[in-house]
């Protein structure tokens, strides 16, 4: 395709303008604010924008407001006359109050109608508007964002899409519009749905924005909810019913009951009067008959009893006797025994007297005095024996040596060393003799003392004929014994004795006489007790009878008159009676005729409180059975159904479009590897011309996402390049683009003053890739350096 | 002795989402379908015309309602007619329904709304009724407890109770809310027979049940799409010797079908239309479904059938989304090159019939 002419009567700064092209290289040259940019606007508005502009949308809005004229000027237009495969084709559009557009056709016939025009012009740009506007046309103001227009979601997939088309077999499908469609019906299904989880988005409830699966869940939900809601009223409607029925059903049988018992009242009220009366001579008279019966019962009874008591006491002075009988039998027991006791202890002490006479006399002095004598003897050898003496003896010549030792006898020396406690004397021959003495006492007394006492001692043992102290402690130790024993055995007699003398007892037993045995005296003691209490029961109820036929005579004096009360009675109760029975007798079930009056009360009151109950629970009624919904519980109950099958529906729909996505991404995966390839070709060599080889192509992906390799293999990110290589960056990827966009058909490029921040050398490179470009493509390029249009060259039109 | 039993009329139901002409059709219906039975029962010389529940489809029935149903009974040539009320037409002793109904129901028409022994010798019938009414719409217990506690069945009288509730087998009372009944409970009463009303189909399923025990009417005109059988009464003859004979009796006018029809050729639609259009098309109403996978000149020409369809019955709506043009390998490698994106894309749900045919018709869309 390229443009022959562009023609304005007015848009915005142009006024009747007419540019003819070639188709080829154009250049447009004129001063700042000559209209080049409006120029370039302006075609576009021609081949893009809709002629019909509604003033409520801002973007029409901001499109008049920018090109309409002023001061005056009520609308714009524009004509386009190009050329595709050598037909020529023309293009009018009109903006203002009255839009119009008019397309006249290579045979000459015109169309106005916008839909089919547009039709039309979508077989020649295939792509989006804003993808031709970020493209073809290269606007000087947007240099600097070019690569983000480029990289604009829109323009990403309208390029992916051709580079599809060119390098993959799509077989004539729109891979970006079924993924869209794929995607917008997904969305559609399960826009605030958890899919996962079966439930609204975060288990929220929306308003708007629903999914077409949270739309029929709600209303399934809903209908659920209103089943619930009727089914509860119909509950709570036959809740009250069973009320309000019951109500009534008391009411009526209160109401039945006091019909039948209110005209009984009055006769029942004369009825309270007289029964009491009634009961207290019936109570009295059968007091008095049964005083009557008792007390001809009571008088023999009393007779029984007294005779009953005289036998007893007779029973009772018999047990007495047979009790004393066992009592004396018993003393002359004890009597006998000790008698014999003592005659027994009698014959003992006799046979230890004569044992004592046997005994040699050893009295306590004399054993005291042999002790005291021992005690000396003792004495003076443990003072002897208290000290220590050595002596050794060396014979310097045959000589005999006597030695005395403490207490001894004078003896030979034997050995050499001797020893001894209190006194030594050694004697040599005739010679000599040495005396040695303890210093610490007397030895002489000692030992004059010492010889006293065991000459007193030894006397006295031969006095006592025993042979040592122990012998004569024994002996007077047996003695002693035996006396204690003879006392004894006089105690035990004292004892047995008591207070009286053995005589006495003697005479008292041959006084008793022997008597027959006898039961054992606890038999005799129980029967004793039993008569006892018998007779004691016996008292009491004589006393008993004694009091009641006292009181009845004192009361009534005699049988006879007591007779005569009762009868007086009978008269009183049968007038009663009688009266009685011309009133209405007291319903069955009713004790009195107080009972009757309590229950008569009690029914009215709960017949007004069953009243009030009753027009509550209709009030109640009536409420709720206007609640009840014109839709019945199993009419809805069918539409839940349907909407749970249609829920179902959505949701097997959405899980189907679930796997025809996955499906669709892992297809395009295995076969969109290389789609991108042709792009980074074309790039990758306009880049290489455009910086004159200082940079190359590190990376690009299929969001465009560019990263280069300087000369020396340094990884730039774009953002880290200097300005001009940055527009150089730009520039390539356009014409790289711009190769492919028209899908191997002849294009062009509308390109508005965009070398102006290239260095000169660059500047030049990019000449040289228009001028290449434009060799098969038509470029129509706007400047307002001459040098620019000189350097360019090709069809120069001055503004 | 003979009784036409019925029950489950619903006279009353609205119809309100079928269209006006079609509404009023259906609602004229329930009253029409009233007096063919009983006219049915006056030729055939029944005793009784017993109606087992849901005479009526609420408790808010217009008196119009009551009267011509009154006067359509009354029209009953018979000994007596019983009518209990159902789980619908409930009778809690308080709403208007019953009282209306008493009013002006005469001698002939008795309401069986109490427990007790209806004896129903002042009719000249040797026969006692054993009721078994509703008195609230919902509940988890039948009402036929009484008749056990009700003292010594006369063997020498028939004996027939007459219930109301979800019999064992012949519905879906999944919450037991329906005064559930089962045929060993009922068998357990030493009645002579039972006639049951509540589920819409009969009971038992044959047209000429012998020495059967126990009935359920069915509804005489089917009123739903959930209900696609015919309408159903019966005709009962109790003889001498207590033997049962029984006809079924068929005096509906309009079928429900709720049908789901599977496609996948020509032949089904004509098979679908011989089930439907007959002499009878214009009392059929019909809900398609249908699902399938035909070819794409069936699927251009399935448009004449609903055409045939909407002008022979009296209702019909169809959904068929879920009947797709067939896709098969072959129609794949047919209409897509074999290394084409949209070839490889469908191969990979090949195995998956209706998911590879949605993503065919999307393709469709796009190419």
């Amino acid at each position: 395709m390229y443009i022959k002419q562009f023609a304005s009567s007015q848009f915005a700064g142009l006024k009747n303008v007419s540019l003819d092209f070639n188709n080829g290289l154009n250049v447009i040259v004129g001063a700042n604010e000559a209209g080049k940019s409006t120029i370039v606007n302006a075609i576009y508005s021609v081949l893009f924008a809709n002629s019909t502009l509604k003033k409520s949308r801002s973007d029409d809005k901001e499109f008049l407001a920018q090109y309409m004229p002023h001061p005056s000027g009520d609308f714009i237009d524009g004509t386009v006359h190009f050329y595709i495969k050598d037909q020529e084709y023309l293009l009018h559009k009109k903006w203002g109050n009255k839009g119009s557009i008019s397309l006249k056709k290579p045979d000459g016939s015109i169309i106005t109608i916008e839909n089919d025009i547009e039709g039309f012009m979508k077989t020649i740009f295939e792509l989006g508007p804003r993808t031709y506007q970020n493209i073809v046309f290269a606007r000087q103001s947007q240099l600097k964002e070019v690569l983000d227009k480029l990289r604009e979601m829109e323009t990403i997939e309208s390029v992916s899409s051709l580079l599809r088309k060119a390098v993959m077999n799509l077989d004539g499908v729109s891979i970006e519009q079924l993924r869209m469609n794929i995607d917008e019906e997904l969305e559609d299904l399960l826009k605030r749905w958890d899919y996962d989880n079966g439930r609204p988005q975060d288990s929220k409830i929306y308003k708007t924005g629903l999914g077409r699966v949270l739309s029929i869940y709600y209303h399934k939900e809903k209908v659920k909810q209103e089943m619930n809601r009727v089914f509860n009223i119909e509950q709570e409607l036959h809740q009250i019913s069973v009320e309000l029925h019951n109500c009534e059903n008391r009411n009526k049988i209160i109401n039945m009951e006091l019909k039948s018992l209110e005209p009984r009242e009055e006769d029942i009220i004369k009825r309270i009067e007289i029964e009491p009366r009634v009961n207290a001579l019936i109570k009295q008279s059968g007091d008095l008959k049964a005083i009557s019966m008792k007390w001809p019962l009571f008088e023999n009874d009393l007779k029984t009893q007294q005779e009953e008591l005289n036998k007893l006491a007779k029973q009772k002075e018999q047990l007495i006797n047979e009790e004393n009988a066992y009592k004396s039998q018993r003393e002359r027991e004890a009597l006998a025994k000790i008698v014999k006791t003592v005659d027994e202890n009698n014959i003992l002490i006799k046979g230890l007297n004569e044992k004592i006479t046997n005994l040699p006399i050893v009295l306590e002095e004399e054993i005291i005095k042999l002790e005291a004598l021992y005690n000396r003897i003792t004495t003076a050898e443990t003072a002897m024996k208290a000290g220590k003496l050595l002596a050794a003896i060396n014979k310097k010549q045959e000589i005999d040596v006597w030695v005395t030792r403490d207490l001894d006898s004078e003896i030979e020396l034997s050995e050499n060393e001797i020893d001894a406690n209190g006194y030594l004397k050694i004697r040599f021959g005739e010679l000599a003799e040495i005396e040695v003495k303890t210093g610490e006492f007397n030895f002489s007394q000692i030992k004059a003392d010492y010889e006293n006492a065991k000459e007193t001692f030894n006397e006295q043992l031969n006095k006592l004929g025993v042979k040592d102290l122990q012998e004569a402690k024994l002996n007077k130790s047996r003695m002693d014994a035996i006396n204690r024993k003879i006392d004894s055995i006089k105690h035990i007699t004292t004892a047995v004795l008591g207070e009286q003398s053995y005589e006495e007892i003697v005479e008292k037993l041959q006084q008793l006489e022997p008597t027959d045995s006898t039961r054992p005296i606890k038999i005799i003691l129980e029967a004793k007790k039993d008569v006892d209490d018998t007779i004691q029961d016996k008292k009491v109820n004589i006393k008993v009878l004694q009091k009641d036929l006292e009181q009845w005579a004192y009361k009534y004096e005699s049988k006879e008159k007591l007779l005569d009360n009762i009868i007086d009675l009978g008269i009183k109760l049968k007038g009663f009676e009688e009266q009685l029975g011309q009133l209405h007798p007291l319903p069955e079930g009713f004790v009195n005729a107080g009972q009757f009056r309590l229950h008569l009360k009690q029914l009215r009151d709960e017949q007004k409180r069953v009243g009030e109950q009753l027009r509550e629970h209709w009030k109640n009624h009536d409420a709720k059975e206007r609640e009840l919904p014109e839709d019945s519980y199993e009419e809805l109950k069918v539409q839940h159904e349907i909407a749970c099958k249609e829920f179902d529906k959505k949701l097997s729909r959405a899980e189907k479009l679930a796997k025809i996505k996955a499906a669709f991404a892992e297809t395009l995966e295995e076969m969109d590897s290389n789609s991108i390839q042709p792009l980074v070709d074309s790039f990758s060599r306009y880049l290489s011309i455009i910086t004159l080889g200082n940079y190359k192509l590190g990376s690009i992906n299929e969001h465009f996402d560019i990263d280069m390799i300087r000369q020396d293999d340094v990884r730039m990110p774009i953002n880290l390049l200097s300005s001009g290589t940055y527009d150089s960056v730009a520039l390539s990827l356009r014409f790289a683009m711009l190769e492919h966009i028209f899908a191997g058909e002849n294009g062009f490029a509308v390109l508005d003053d965009c070398l102006v921040d290239l260095d000169p050398d660059r500047r030049g490179e990019a000449i040289r890739i228009i001028r290449e470009y434009a060799n098969e493509n038509q470029v129509i390029f706007t400047t307002c350096s001459s040098e620019t249009a000189q350097l360019l060259g090709g069809n120069i039109i001055i503004l | 002795m003979k009784i036409m039993h019925t029950g489950d009329l619903h006279i009353g139901i609205k119809f309100n989402r079928y269209p006006d002409h079609i509404k009023d059709k259906l609602v004229k219906a329930r009253i029409e379908v009233l007096d063919r039975l009983v006219s049915a029962a006056n030729q055939e010389s029944c005793n009784i015309f017993a109606v087992a529940g849901d005479l009526f489809e609420n408790i808010r029935v217009s008196k119009g309602s009551i009267i011509e149903v009154l006067h359509i009974l009354n029209g009953f040539e018979g000994e007596c007619v019983l009518i209990l009320p159902g789980n619908h037409d409930y009778d809690d002793g308080l709403n208007d329904l019953w009282k209306r109904f008493k009013e002006d129901m005469g001698d002939k028409i008795i309401l069986l709304n109490e427990d007790k022994v209806y004896d129903l010798q002042p009719y000249d019938l040797n026969v006692n009724i054993y009721p078994a009414y509703c008195n609230q719409k919902h509940s988890d217990t039948n009402n036929i407890g009484w008749i056990e506690n009700a003292g010594e069945i006369n063997n020498h009288k028939i004996n027939i109770g007459i219930a109301h509730g979800a019999l064992e087998g012949t519905s879906a009372d999944i919450e037991g809310t329906y005064y559930f009944m089962s045929r060993q409970e009922l068998e357990g009463i030493p009645l002579d027979l039972w006639l049951l009303g509540h589920c819409h189909v009969r009971y038992p399923d044959v047209d000429e049940p012998l020495n059967q025990k126990i009935f359920n009417s069915g509804t005489p005109e089917p009123n739903g799409m959930n209900h696609n059988r015919e309408g159903n009464s019966w005709l009962i003859e109790i003889q001498a010797d207590k033997t049962i004979v029984s006809k079924s009796f068929k005096p509906g006018q309009f079928r429900f079908y709720d049908l789901e029809w599977e496609v996948n050729s020509e032949d089904d639609f004509i098979m679908l239309k011989n089930y439907l259009i007959d002499k009878d098309a214009g009392n059929k109403l019909v809900r398609l479904s249908l699902f399938g996978s035909v070819d794409e000149e069936l699927l251009r020409k399935r448009q004449e059938y609903y055409n045939l369809f909407e002008q022979e019955l009296l209702y019909f709506a169809y959904e068929d989304t879920e009947m797709r043009r067939k896709i098969t390998k072959e129609i794949i490698a047919r209409e897509f090159n074999h290394n084409s994106f949209p070839h490889k894309f469908l191969d990979k749900l090949s195995d998956d019939r209706e998911t590879l045919q949605i993503a065919y018709e999307l393709i469709r869309q796009v190419k």
